[in-house]
């Protein structure tokens, strides 16, 4: 009899023996998770494909967890207090300045849309984040209606995006949501920025 | 004179996997490979429709949140976490196919 004899009933469903005959379930980890038998090696794969999806499930759940803990930082910075921005005039009607509201942030473009009418948001467009500047509708474009040309919009120079001046939503091209607004007041000569609107940053 | 031959040991009778005895036996033992395959497959379709109702989750709140819209984030984290749960679950039971 050899040292290595069999000691249980071989398995029909293993059509290998190990080397030291033992089964498999008594075989080191490594021999287990790298079968021989092609069956026994398919279930072996499906089941790590299984552990594998899962970990990428925690992984969202991970990505889920920093947009709440973003969400929570945000509400807990509170208002952002009153930033004076601009003189009123200082600013031609149509005419554009960048400002950073609040001190730091990423730029944001006030438009003086009437003699005393303000408007104002974050500057980088929703698309892919390039600045947008004021512009006149029709500008080099014959397919925009009559009745629309020249009047006052924010443009996309980048991938020809266009949005309402006054609200801010995208009108034309790539963009597909409205630009963050940032909230203004006009206390005599002077612009100031109060806030950003909720539902739009 | 011809002799009676002895009686022979009765055959151990198999057991049932339901009765008392049953439920001693470890999972692997009561399928068959085949019916492994069979189980390990229906959890890693199961658990990859989990996980891509996941993917629609975090990309619809990264969508909102970037909109401004940050009260989904925290029904869309629980119910992201519920799934893990069931995945985490799924895995469990395929665990325990093995010992």
């Amino acid at each position: 009899m050899t040292p290595h004899a069999p000691q249980t009933p071989r398995d029909p469903e293993r059509r290998t023996v190990p080397p030291d005959g033992r089964p498999l379930e008594a075989q080191p980890r490594w021999r287990q998770d790298f079968p021989i038998d092609w069956p026994q090696d398919e279930y072996v794969g499906r089941r790590e494909l299984v552990k594998f999806i899962v970990l990428t499930s925690v992984a969202f759940v991970a990505g889920q967890g920093l947009i709440v803990l973003k969400s929570l930082r945000e509400r807990a910075a509170g208002p952002r207090g009153r930033v004076a921005v601009a003189r009123v005039n200082e600013l031609e009607i149509g005419k554009a300045k960048t400002f950073q509201y609040p001190v730091g942030s990423s730029p944001r473009i006030l438009v003086r849309t009437g003699a005393s009418t303000f408007v104002a948001y974050d500057q980088a467009c929703t698309h892919l984040m390039c600045p947008v500047v004021p512009a006149r509708l029709g500008e080099g474009h014959s397919d925009v209606a009559v009745s629309q040309r020249g009047k006052l919009a924010l443009h996309c120079p980048c991938h020809n995006g266009w949005f309402d001046v006054e609200t801010g939503s995208p009108t034309a091209g790539p963009p597909r949501r409205p630009l963050p607004r940032v909230t203004l007041e006009v206390r005599g000569e002077t612009v100031y920025a109060t806030g950003i609107e909720e539902g739009t940053a | 004179m011809s002799t009676s031959p002895a009686p022979r040991p009765a055959e151990p009778r198999a057991v049932p996997p339901h009765t008392a005895a049953g439920r001693m036996q470890p999972e692997h033992a009561r399928f068959s490979r085949a019916q492994r395959m069979t189980v390990v497959t229906a959890i890693l379709a199961l658990v990859m429709l989990i996980v891509i109702l996941q993917l629609w989750l975090l990309t619809a709140t990264m969508n909102a949140f970037l909109g401004g819209h940050s009260a989904v984030a925290v029904p869309a984290f629980l119910a992201s976490a519920a799934c893990l749960g069931l995945n985490g679950g799924l895995l469990w039971y395929l665990y325990r196919l093995d010992r």
